[in-house]
């Protein structure tokens, strides 16, 4: 054999030789013709032992089989086997991986005189991507799961906020209620922090409230639910909207406050009075509500200076909150909402903000709050141009439609 | 002579027609010969048109370097290069994968001369994989928030157990206590739907509520804090046990018996006068507490079924008749939720009340926390796997002697 590196033959047979994928050629009843070394290696095999034989020879049943099947539809239909990855099965039970390409072993004719084959040992990348595969299988149930148990908290969770409100007189038809109230909820994942309520307190008082538990997921769920079963008792005690939220403080405190753990709620609470349009409000690190005035075809902040807000709930042991008041008029709304209503940013991360939010609710007076609320979601979402507030929303109000008679 | 008898014309058939890239270069990596697949791979006019090229003509810096440090070492070491799982990077930004063998070209002296590489295009299985992974990796990012997030929830939960119990009488030092109390948890998960508390309700009086919302996971640990939320707000009737079940109703019905969702809740309340001994219980679908009778026998502290009464959040009105018991010092109760009794065997029986009775006889008269232990090692030695299927709590307390009426 010549020396001459660029020599065909001496290049060939050097690739034959030394190579480390099995290389093999077979006539067209699948028998080997030739077998490099690596094959025979592979193989556990001499040459001459191969040489005449089919797999069947050779190898398990089932493998050789399927090399045949291969090869003969090869022989049939001209077209290559590119890059099939095959799995073997080896008689002592190990498995070992090969990726094959075969193709037509053709004379210069075109007719094809039989097969030839270029096979690798690709076991130890195929293990590794095939214990990827699992482990993401693996991932991949327990996060269905797991989602399937926070969806199934969220169905709980939904039943925490009110489906029916109540009316004033009591035992009117909703539409004739002197008082109309609304709430709009959306969590951002299956659960939420957010949780608001509307309750009677008397004939003519209506307790509404709203809160935000710090975070959102499972814990801030938690925390509503804890919330959530005070506030039933709670507002029958308390004397007044400050009152009640000290009170809820106290109770809240001794459970969410601990070494380990520091987690708070902003609420706010408004008692109504439909006799007298007299309203309450205390607000623990809340954001001032919203009044829309008929009247004067405005809105504005219920007050403008904010510095009655006490501290969140569970943060400080014995808060006291200031009880702030105001008169309604017939034809006022007032709305409380969370903070993930005006926290939507845009991509750049500009917030949609307090003043687009009091501009929006300015274009909306006159409407009734089954309208406004969509439709103040729906600014801050045209706003965060990609439709995702990322906080979870929750908005409730009540519309002063009329006095309440004597 | 017939051609399937010439290696040379095998050989060359090959290389000819096989859908592998197959090239020879020299020492400095520049190609001495590629096959005609290599060259299509490469959009070469011909195989011819190659030589004196290299990886650097084709492929982008990033690429051609690697396969460059790859074939240099080849040569230098002698080492092939086994089935590697080549990235190659082209100039218009394309990528493409590889299987590469790569083999030094050796003259017959056996002196390195070069390498030879078989290369076959894996770009779509490669790919693949990759969509996998990164799958995968997103699938765990979420994975892992979501634990986090109940490992977050756990512990919030965790608060709502008791955190130390009262002392009868008040300032009691350990010695003096007329009465011990312990709770304890074997949970499956980070959070559970059982929830146990110990309070005192008078400077004489204790409550000792326990309770199982149904179900498992994250809806049942909701059901708690909603339960756990209620009981501050009933403190008031904390003396009155049939009472303050009927009220604990009243308040999670609305919440827990929806239309298309009814989680009812299992419950036992009891109120223990630490002067007198009398315990009263009221029992809400809960398994009845165990009486541990002064180092001789364990009974039910209740065996009839009338004095269990529907679980809560099932009806609205339902009421909770009262039992009074006496128990004498040195007596025991032990309340539990019913995970402790319901594994199986390997034949699919149930443990039972009757066994765990069995098994509380012969711990009569141990401390608590041996009643707890035995209690639980039973259980789990008559399981076939050895753990409880469902979350278990226990909570109880020993009558050490009457407290003394100061007043």
């Amino acid at each position: 054999m010549p020396e001459n590196p660029s020599n065909t033959r001496f290049l060939l047979q050097n690739l034959m030789e030394h190579t480390t994928d099995n290389i093999y050629f077979k006539d067209r009843q699948s028998r080997f013709l030739m077998v490099n070394q690596a094959f025979c290696d592979w193989a556990g095999l001499a040459e001459e032992q191969v040489i005449g034989k089919t797999d069947f020879d050779l190898f398990a049943s089932e493998h050789a089989q399927q090399a045949f099947d291969d090869e003969q539809r090869i022989i049939a239909t001209g077209e290559p086997v590119v890059g099939i990855e095959e799995k073997e099965t080896w008689a002592d039970g190990h498995i070992t991986w090969v990726s094959t390409t075969k193709m037509p072993l053709k004379d210069e004719q075109g007719e094809i005189l039989g097969t030839f084959g270029v096979s690798r040992d690709i076991t130890d990348h195929k293990e590794a991507e095939l214990k990827a595969n699992y482990y993401s299988g693996q991932v991949r149930r327990i996060k269905d799961k797991m989602e399937e148990d926070v969806r199934m908290a969220g169905e709980l969770q939904k039943t925490f906020f009110p489906r029916t409100y109540p009316v004033f007189p009591e035992g009117a038809a909703p539409a004739d209620s002197r008082v109309g109230f609304f709430h709009y909820y959306h969590p951002s994942g299956h659960v939420s922090g957010d949780f608001c309520t509307v309750r009677r307190l008397s004939e003519t008082e209506s307790g509404v409230f709203l809160c935000d538990v710090m975070g959102h997921g499972v814990r801030a769920a938690l925390g509503t639910a804890l919330i959530c079963a005070m506030v039933e008792e709670l507002s029958g005690e308390a004397e007044n909207a400050g009152d009640f939220l000290s009170h809820m403080n106290q109770s809240l405190l001794p459970i969410l406050r601990q070494e380990d753990i520091f987690l708070y709620a902003t609420a706010c609470y408004i008692i109504f009075d439909a006799r007298t349009g007299r309203l309450q409000v205390a607000s623990a690190g809340h954001p001032v509500p919203l009044l829309f005035k008929n009247g004067s075809g405005t809105a504005e902040w219920l007050f403008a200076d904010d510095s009655f807000r006490g501290a969140a709930l569970a943060i400080a042991e014995d808060m006291e909150y200031q009880t702030m008041e105001a008169t309604l008029a017939p034809g006022d709304s007032v709305v409380m909402y969370t903070d993930g209503l005006y926290e939507a940013e845009t991509a750049k991360g500009e917030e949609f903000g307090e003043g687009r939010l009091l501009d929006a609710a300015g274009r909306l007076v006159g409407k009734p709050l089954p309208e406004i609320f969509p439709a103040l979601v729906n600014e801050a979402r045209l706003f965060a141009e990609n439709g995702d507030l990322g906080d979870d929303v929750c908005l409730v109000g009540l519309e002063y439609r009329a006095r309440l008679e004597e | 002579m017939n051609p399937l008898n010439d290696p040379g014309f095998l050989l060359e058939n090959l290389l000819s027609n096989t859908s592998d890239s197959i090239y020879f270069k020299d020492l400095d990596s520049r190609f001495i010969m590629v096959n005609p697949a290599c060259a299509k791979k490469h959009k070469w006019p011909s195989p011819e048109s190659v030589k004196g090229k290299s990886d650097f003509d084709t492929f982008t810096k990033e690429h051609a370097e690697q396969a460059y440090a790859d074939e240099q070492r080849v040569i230098e070491t002698g080492e092939p290069l086994r089935a590697v799982e080549e990235r190659e990077t082209w100039p218009d930004g394309s990528v493409t994968w590889a299987s590469t063998t790569k083999i030094p070209l050796r003259n017959e002296q056996g002196k390195i001369i070069g390498i030879f590489g078989i290369s076959r295009d894996i770009t779509e299985r490669k790919e693949a994989e990759l969509r996998a992974r990164r799958y995968a990796d997103e699938m765990n990012v979420i994975k892992e928030e979501m634990e986090y997030d109940v490992r977050m929830a756990g512990r919030l939960q965790k608060n709502f157990a008791p955190n130390g119990y009262p002392n009868f009488p008040e300032g009691a030092d350990a010695d003096g206590q007329c009465i011990d109390f312990l709770h304890r948890f074997n949970l499956r998960r980070q959070v559970t739907g059982d929830y146990c508390t110990i309070f005192r309700v008078s400077d004489h009086h204790v409550g000792i509520f326990l309770c199982d919302v149904c179900g498992v996971g994250l809806r049942a640990a909701l059901g708690t804090a909603l339960i756990r939320g209620i009981m501050r707000e009933i403190s008031a009737l904390g003396m009155l046990p049939g009472a303050y079940l009927a009220r604990m109703n009243q308040l999670l019905v609305p919440l827990l018996n929806q239309e298309n969702l009814v989680l009812d809740v299992t419950a036992c309340y009891l109120v223990f006068d630490v002067r007198t001994g009398t315990v009263q219980v009221a029992n809400a679908g809960h398994p009845m507490p165990i009486h541990f009778r002064d180092g001789y026998a364990a009974q039910w502290l209740c065996d009839s079924d009338d004095c269990v009464g529907e679980p809560l959040a099932v009806k609205p009105d339902s009421t909770y008749v009262v039992v009074e018991r006496q128990l004498s010092p040195e007596d025991s109760v032990v309340m539990f939720t019913d995970g402790l009794y319901t594994v199986k065997n390997n034949v699919d029986d149930e443990y039972g009340k009757k066994r765990l009775l069995d098994s509380g006889h012969s711990l009569a008269g141990e401390p608590l926390a041996d009643i707890f232990q035995g209690l639980e090692d039973d259980a789990l030695a008559f399981a076939h796997d050895g753990n409880f299927v469902d979350d278990v709590c226990m909570v109880g307390f020993r009558f050490n002697k009457p407290m003394e009426d100061t007043a």
